[in-house]
């Protein structure tokens, strides 16, 4: 058992993650880090420093899952479903047992299969070509089904049950005030109903397990976003499978050195883990599982699409009224509920009238499952369109509008207060930056084959605060180096470094005299790299890790200078008299005291504070540029501005915002899983036909940050990125396309031939 | 057909890309055309047919300076051999089908989708993987400018996206943003690290980012 996982002194606390919010007990910390004195006063905080991995990442010595060779390595290969729906006959291996090289065969005995790429069985062979042979011997009987793989189709009254249930789910709903009251107050009312496109998290590295099933250890490699909840699932469902060994957290380990980006199909496990194992165990050999492209589009999750009807209403002075959304999202055959819809209408703005109701809608076909921000790009959209129209509609500058209608606190203006919120800040320097005076003061006004046009949005990340529980350990030194280490991933935001920074400001020292361990199950179990919460998670665990560390050295100063330990405090390193700072020593020097090679302690993270919901937000514009002969749409430039609290490394930050950007720019004008509704087949399982940005469609991005550094939500003033900067895209483009020529389209992507169609009805609309 | 029953020979049918690629020749990344020169006969001393039909050979790669004698198949892509039997797994798969350019290596100097090359293809020929890109032992100025500039983030893309522009930047001749953006079409990185890769390319060479 790992020793941190006993929680002694509970306390309840909120917490977010991906969007919901649920309440949890945890352990204090017995001591909480002091606030952060201001940026002018850190060295290291706050500062542009290139990731400490950096060097591996360039000379390609950094091991992802796929890159570990253990003597006798194997490969495994999946069988899957080539129906959308069907009733399993047969599973014949024995002809793909008889084949060169294969080691072992797998059936997961399934009597049913809901969509192509469904799991069936897997086989291991010497080498990777030899076990797809053998995946292609393998015999399957089905008895197929009636399938649906759209979602107006599944919709409709006699369509084929996915689950063998209604295909509609569970409606989440959501009412505050009066929505026909608030209706009638309005001067306008614009009604509009949206489309959004399935999205495939697609990170470059496929989903990739390797397990080694040892005598007294089971090793996992596992590309995963979540150490901790991925080694516990892993073991109950072996525990399941073997419930004659004994398998607990003693003995099965989870690592990770590197993943290859995950976007949330990398959050739990990617289902390998245990099929690996498996494996591993029946043929005594280290088992390697990397999934195809093809495979990965198919069951590693995507975004779900959404079907929105949204109405809005305002006065002719700019306040809104009332909002109204219905809105379904397909989440293929998995009973997961319908993605979070309402952070644009519930929380974005002040309004007293709002009334929302969405649901998932099942499909033969891959599940969905969190992706960047999950909800909020596809409810930003939609709201952010429609409130432009209605910003034209009662002529006001859509700027204004959104202004008009801030919110300075939470549900709209109805809630608890916000820890804090830099927003108006990001309103003036975004359209600063972007030069808003610029736009067309009517839309399509602007001549010439290609048109120009500029748009924005604004947007808010539900959640981003962080959460509590993550344990970080401390050795100190007798040389002054230092070793941090927590169960914690590095997804490529530079995780490590930020940590790195943290724990160098507070000892006093170098940041390469601190030696960051991290991504094992050994090590104190850390937080997940998702919801944007693992800055604001993990950081303010370093820094109480540290206290806790030096607070071990108190006894030799406390002699040194005859005081009692109890006045005694610590600062950058420096432990010291609190009466008389003067008086104190560095823990380099004090450690000299001691009879161990080291000191180890360890810290946790507080509880999130009750009275405030911590947020993120940020607000975007960018101009486009549209060939009117192809259809066309170019970013040409983009500014994101964005309030996420204390800007540990703005390098690597600024880094992740336009990351974020540039894959929005792909889901406003490319991206889009197409299924085949004859077949049941998704047709783009590849980067060919689901086209994500190249570099040469990559516009200029210009990042702001606010100089938020928040209050009360820890001692770091820091709030989450990750997702923030995916939300605000698409809304964003879409509006620069309308300023830029008129049309407004509601379906995303905004194809050339979408553009193409607008125009031509536009130009017989005015002839 | 729904209700009816179907005899699935494939479990999962993917095309077996290998036999299509076979005798295709050399991936090219992005638009610069290599082509596909059959010098690899000299170098092959053994052909085996085995009983599937499938025939395998011996034959010797030379890959960052040292000679690597292996065992193929004719069907086995080069990036298989790196990683999977020469344990150089730095080139990276992302696609296996010459689509996003992870598995980028220098063949004769010059970019290549090693997913999308024979291993018998690229016997005979100058192989540079990111194992051996650096100068000597110090990194070259390529890896140097990503590294200034953070030009990456899960990395993954990373070493395909230093195979390219190292090739780009050891041509010379200035290359403006357009070329330089067109050279690192091919690799596509999902993390969206552009904007610093561009940096870091063209500070690299010696143009100054913008
Ligand atoms: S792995 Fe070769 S191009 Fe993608
Ligand atoms: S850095 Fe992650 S794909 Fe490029």
């Amino acid at each position: 058992m790992n020793e941190y996982r006993r929680f002694p002194r509970r306390i309840k606390t909120v917490v977010e993650s991906e969007g919901d919010h649920h309440i949890i007990e945890i352990e204090l910390p017995e001591h909480e880090a002091e606030v952060l004195p201001q940026q002018e006063k850190l060295n290291v905080i706050g500062h542009e420093i290139p990731r400490r991995e950096a060097v591996e990442k360039v000379t390609g010595s950094a091991k992802y899952t796929g890159d570990y060779r253990p003597q006798g390595l194997i490969y495994g290969k999946l069988v899957r479903s080539s129906k959308a729906s069907a009733l399993i006959r047969e599973v014949d291996l024995s002809e793909a047992e008889k084949m060169p090289g294969v080691k072992a065969v797998l059936s997961l005995s399934r009597d049913r299969v809901n969509y192509v790429g469904d799991v069936l069985g897997a086989v291991a062979a010497e080498t990777e070509e030899q076990a797809e042979d053998a995946v292609r011997a393998v015999r399957v009987v089905y008895e197929e089904e009636r399938f649906v793989v759209n979602m107006d189709r599944a919709m409709r009254e006699n369509a084929p049950k996915v689950l063998g249930q209604e295909n509609l789910g569970r409606p989440v709903e959501f009412t505050r005030g009066d929505i026909q009251s608030g209706f009638n107050q309005a001067d306008e009312i614009l009604e509009g109903e949206f489309k959004t496109q399935i999205e495939i998290h697609n990170p470059i590295e496929p989903s990739t397990s390797m397990a080694i099933w040892g005598a007294d250890e089971i090793l996992i490699y596992d590309a995963t976003q979540t150490i901790d909840i991925t080694q516990e699932w892993v073991i109950r469902i072996l525990k399941s499978i073997f419930p004659d060994e004994d398998i607990s957290d003693n003995n099965l380990r989870l690592r990770m050195d590197y993943l290859g980006g995950g976007f949330g199909c990398k959050i739990g496990p990617c289902g390998l883990e245990t099929i690996a194992a498996r494996l591993s165990k029946t043929t005594n050999s280290p088992v390697l599982i990397a999934l195809s492209r093809e495979e990965n589009s198919l069951d590693q999750g995507n975004r779900p699409d959404s079907y929105q009807k949204l109405k809005i209403g305002a006065k002719r002075t700019g306040e809104l009224t009332a909002i109204e959304l219905e809105g379904y999202s397909s989440v293929g055959a998995a009973s997961r509920g319908s993605d979070n819809l309402s952070p644009a209408a519930r929380e974005m703005y002040k309004c007293p009238n709002v009334q929302l109701k969405y649901q998932g809608v099942f499909l033969n076909a891959g599940r969905s499952r969190a992706c960047r921000g999950p909800g909020h790009p596809q409810a930003f959209f939609a709201f952010e369109s429609l409130l432009d129209d209605l910003a034209e509609k009662i002529d006001m500058d859509p700027l204004d509008f959104r202004i008009k209608n801030y919110a300075e606190k939470s549900d709209g203006d109805t809630g608890r207060p916000y820890s804090s919120k830099g927003l108006m800040e990001c309103y003036e320097k975004g359209a600063e930056a972007i030069g808003w005076s610029n736009r067309n003061q009517t839309a399509g006004d602007y001549a010439g084959d290609k048109k120009r046009g500029i748009g924005m949005s604004s947007l808010v990340w539900t959640g981003g605060a962080g959460v509590p529980g993550s344990v970080v350990e401390v050795d100190l030194f007798k040389d002054g180096k230092v070793n941090i280490r927590s169960g914690v991933q590095e997804i490529g935001t530079g995780t490590m470094t930020i940590m790195a920074q943290v724990a160098a400001e507070d000892l006093g020292i170098d940041i390469d005299d601190v030696n960051v361990q991290i991504g094992d199950s050994n090590y104190p179990p850390g937080c997940p790299s998702y919801g944007s919460l693992a800055t604001a998670s993990i950081t303010p665990s370093v820094r109480n890790a540290i206290i806790e560390t030096l607070r071990k050295l108190y006894p030799v100063v406390a002699r040194r200078y005859r005081v009692s330990e109890d006045k005694l405090e610590s600062a950058n390193g420096v432990i010291r008299v609190k009466e008389n700072p003067s008086r104190g020593m560095h823990y380099r020097d004090a450690i000299k005291n001691v009879s161990e090679s080291k000191i180890t302690g360890s810290g946790r993270r507080g509880p999130n504070p009750r009275d405030y919901v911590g947020y993120t937000f940020g607000a975007h514009f960018c101009e486009v540029e549209i060939d009117i002969i192809t259809g066309r749409t170019k970013v040409l430039k983009y500014v994101a501005a964005h309030d996420s609290g204390r800007i540990i490394n703005p390098l690597t930050c600024r880094n992740q915002v336009h990351g974020a950007i540039i894959q929005g720019i792909g889901y406003s004008l490319t991206e889009q899983r197409i299924m085949d509704n004859r077949t049941g087949r998704m047709t783009n399982p590849n980067f060919l036909d689901y086209r994500i940005l190249p570099i040469t469609e990559a516009p200029e991005i210009d990042v702001i940050f606010s100089s938020t550094i928040d209050p009360v939500l820890n001692s770091l003033g820091v709030k989450g990125i990750g997702e923030p900067p995916r939300i605000g895209v698409a809304g964003c483009v879409a509006n620069a396309i309308y300023n830029a020529s008129g049309i407004r389209v509601t379906h995303l992507p905004i194809t050339p031939e979408k553009m193409i169609n607008g125009l031509k009805t536009r130009k017989e609309g005015s002839s | 057909m729904p209700g009816s029953r179907s005899d699935d020979k494939n479990g999962y049918d993917g095309v077996s890309r290998r036999s299509f690629l076979k005798g295709m020749g050399t991936g090219v990344v992005s638009t610069t055309v290599i082509p596909a020169v059959a010098s690899a006969k000299d170098k092959i001393d053994r052909i085996s047919q085995s009983s599937e039909g499938i025939t395998s050979a011996n034959i010797t790669l030379n890959i960052n300076g040292n000679d690597h004698r292996v065992n193929v198949e004719s069907r086995t892509t080069l990036v298989s051999v790196l990683r999977n039997k020469l344990e150089l797994t730095g080139t990276k798969i992302g696609c296996n089908n010459g689509e996003c350019g992870a598995c980028t290596v220098l063949l004769d100097g010059k970019p290549v989708y090693s997913c999308m090359m024979l291993a018998m293809d690229a016997a005979g020929r100058q192989i540079t993987t990111i194992e051996g890109i650096a100068d000597g032992g110090e990194l070259n100025d390529v890896q140097k400018s990503f590294i200034e500039n953070d030009a990456m983030q899960c990395g993954f893309c990373i070493p395909g996206q230093v195979i390219s522009a190292t090739a780009l930047v050891s041509e010379g001749g200035n290359p403006g943003e357009k070329e330089i953006r067109k050279a690192m079409s091919g690799n596509l990185c999902r993390c969206g690290a552009y904007p610093h890769i561009f940096k870091a390319v063209a500070n690299a060479a010696g143009k100054g980012g913008r």
